[in-house]
């Protein structure tokens, strides 16, 4: 189910003093099954991209097409968005409203009107998939998790609608680096189940470690669409960008400038252990 | 005299009587000048303990001392925020005004500060930050690592002792945080103000001159950056993870490499590597 985002410009506020214009032209197109990372400074306009992407916001000029069709036309049946489409906004754990944590997670299946025992059976794997024990946490007060916890039931409402596509603004900035590695895992095992992911975040070493294609945003410009082998391998470009690189690319750059004889083009961890139990495994020491 | 002074500090969010306590028997102390990380899981008691040091939250048990001052006379309360300044995670909701001086201003006037001198205050603070220049424009047009650093301008303007930096670049991109740590490290150098650096991310804790590590309300460990980011027992223990290089001189030696030394950071790793060919 590609989604096809065609030449798309955003101004807020336009026609007046506080005009800002947070997106121009961009075009490039989903493919179903993808892991896109989406990288750029603060108010690059990684944001104002996904909530267009997800119909919260509707193009200046440009469309998006679902399926072939315009969603920002009054004919498109907004409902097949909210069903396929599933957006995670930053600090989703703001937004967690209801009494238990079964009712939060509940409440988008409810709006599909879905039967109650249907409503039930996915929240309940919803609630399982992002890694909390349903039983011990369904009749609970979201108020009373801590803030992963209160993250992962915010996640669980998007996934309760089991989307296609899930799109994550940020979803690891806070938390902690344990809590950010079990999220990640989670995520990638979506992406295996078949899931296509839109996913922005500064961090480059998960990006590098998970993303199929990395698009990366400046001043809103769509400057970069590549994999991560292709983006991370223009150094000089990502010199002048202040992306930063992952610690693994660091590390083999480091050595690479010390004239020691290792493979180029290294950005995730275990590629990095391997080149240098290549390297240096089998030598006495 | 300690510039912070914590003994025996327990705190529960549902009030005294509680037994679900957030602070649970916890002694800190920093000297003059010292730079201290503090390190722990989300909900461990980082921004409980920081908000005690703040004076934003009342003392329930133990007893406290900032700058000198006795934490339980709430009489000292705004002076104890005054020595005491803390930059918050989130970069966009700690602005009243939308013209950057007036923000600034506005914290002086609330310390009674003569009204000729706030422009001269306003001006040296906004150096200190790397930001002259700045006083006219909003700080909501900045980017997040200048949005943090106006924050901290507000705060030296002040002439605080103590910094706290409650995970004040979790929210930020790559640029941003290293302004916020290249001026981290200036003030602490420079100014010889007393830093606690609460973050997750090793690659600050590796500058701090102590690193403490919390878990459920309690202080687990303090000790050098070297001797807490080395013992893995321990960083497991809290739910942590060791910094990149430290895993990899693990990993490296279960497959029968041994490097000199472990190494805490990406230049100290790349000298033993290259020791080894
Ligand atoms: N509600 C808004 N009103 C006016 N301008 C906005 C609004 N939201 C974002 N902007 C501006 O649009 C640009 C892109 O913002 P955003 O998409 O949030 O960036 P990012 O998510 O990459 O940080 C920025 O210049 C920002 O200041
Ligand atoms: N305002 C509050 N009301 C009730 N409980 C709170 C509040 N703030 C924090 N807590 C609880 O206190 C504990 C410590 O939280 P906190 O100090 O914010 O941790 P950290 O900063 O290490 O993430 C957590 O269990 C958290 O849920
Ligand atoms: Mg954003
Ligand atoms: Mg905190």
């Amino acid at each position: 189910m590609p989604i096809v985002v065609e030449n798309v410009s955003y101004r807020y506020a336009p026609d007046t003093p506080l005009e800002s214009a947070a997106l121009n032209g961009v075009s490039f197109t989903v493919r179903t099954g993808e892991f896109i990372g989406i990288l750029g400074h603060t108010g690059c306009g990684k944001s104002t991209l996904i909530q267009l992407i997800a119909g919260v916001l509707t193009p200046t000029a440009g469309r998006i097409l679902l399926d072939g069709s315009d969603i920002s036309r009054p004919d498109f049946k907004r409902d097949r968005l909210r069903e396929q489409i599933g957006i995670v906004f930053q600090f989703p754990e703001q937004q967690l409203f209801e009494m238990t944590v079964e009712r939060d997670v509940a409440f988008g299946p409810r709006q599909l009107g879905l039967p109650p025992a249907k409503v039930r059976e996915r929240t309940r794997r919803a609630i399982q998939a992002v890694g909390l024990d349903y039983e011990a946490v369904r009749e609970l007060s979201p108020l009373t998790l801590s803030g992963g916890e209160k993250r992962k039931a915010a996640i669980a409402g998007v996934l309760a609608m089991e989307p296609e596509v899930l799109i994550l603004d940020e979803p690891i900035a806070g938390l902690d680096p344990v809590t950010r590695k079990d999220f990640m895992r989670f995520i990638r095992q979506l992406h295996r189940a078949g899931k296509t992911i839109l996913m922005v975040s500064h961090d480059i070493d998960e990006l590098s470690a998970c993303a199929t294609r990395l698009l990366v945003l400046d001043h809103g410009e769509l400057i970069l669409d590549d994999t991560p082998e292709k983006v991370f391998a223009d150094k000089t470009r990502l010199k002048t960008l202040q992306l930063g690189v992952s610690q693994p690319r660091e590390i083999i750059d480091a050595l690479r400038e010390k004239e020691l004889d290792l493979p180029e083009g290294i950005f995730e961890y275990e590629a990095l252990l391997s080149a240098l139990i290549a390297r240096f495994g089998g030598q006495k020491t | 005299m300690n510039s912070i002074e914590a003994k025996n500090l327990s705190y529960s969010y549902e009030g005294e009587g509680s037994r679900a306590f957030s602070l649970a028997d916890v002694n800190f102390s920093m000297r003059p000048g010292e730079c201290v990380a503090l390190l722990g899981q989300n909900g461990s008691g980082k921004s409980t303990l920081a908000k005690h040091l703040n004076a934003l939250l009342p003392l329930q048990r133990g007893t406290l001392h900032v700058a000198g001052l006795d934490a339980r006379d709430a009489a000292n309360q705004w002076e104890i925020r005054r020595k005491c300044g803390m930059v918050f995670q989130n970069p966009d909701n700690q602005f009243i005004s939308s013209v950057i001086e007036e923000d600034i201003a506005f914290g002086l006037e609330n310390y009674d500060m003569p009204a000729e001198r706030i422009p001269a205050e306003v001006r040296k603070a906004l150096a200190l930050v790397g930001m002259p220049g700045f006083e006219k424009k909003s700080p909501h047009l900045l980017s997040g690592g200048q949005k943090q650093r106006i924050a901290l301008a507000g705060v030296l303007a002040l002439s605080p002792e103590i910094i706290i930096f409650d995970e004040s670049t979790a929210m930020l991109d790559i640029q941003g945080q290293q302004e916020i740590l290249h001026t981290i490290q200036r003030l602490h150098r420079e100014e010889h103000k007393s830093i606690l650096l609460i973050t997750h991310r090793m690659e600050e804790a590796v500058l701090a001159d102590r690193v403490d590590v919390m878990k459920a309300g309690k202080i687990l460990a303090s000790g050098t950056p070297r001797r807490i980011l080395t013992d893995l027992p321990l960083l497991s223990a809290a739910n942590l993870l060791p910094p990149l290089p430290v895993r990899l001189y693990e990993d490296l030696r279960a497959a029968g490499i041994q490097l000199a030394q472990c190494p805490l950071t990406i230049p100290e790793l790349t000298e033993q590597l290259c020791r080894l060919s």
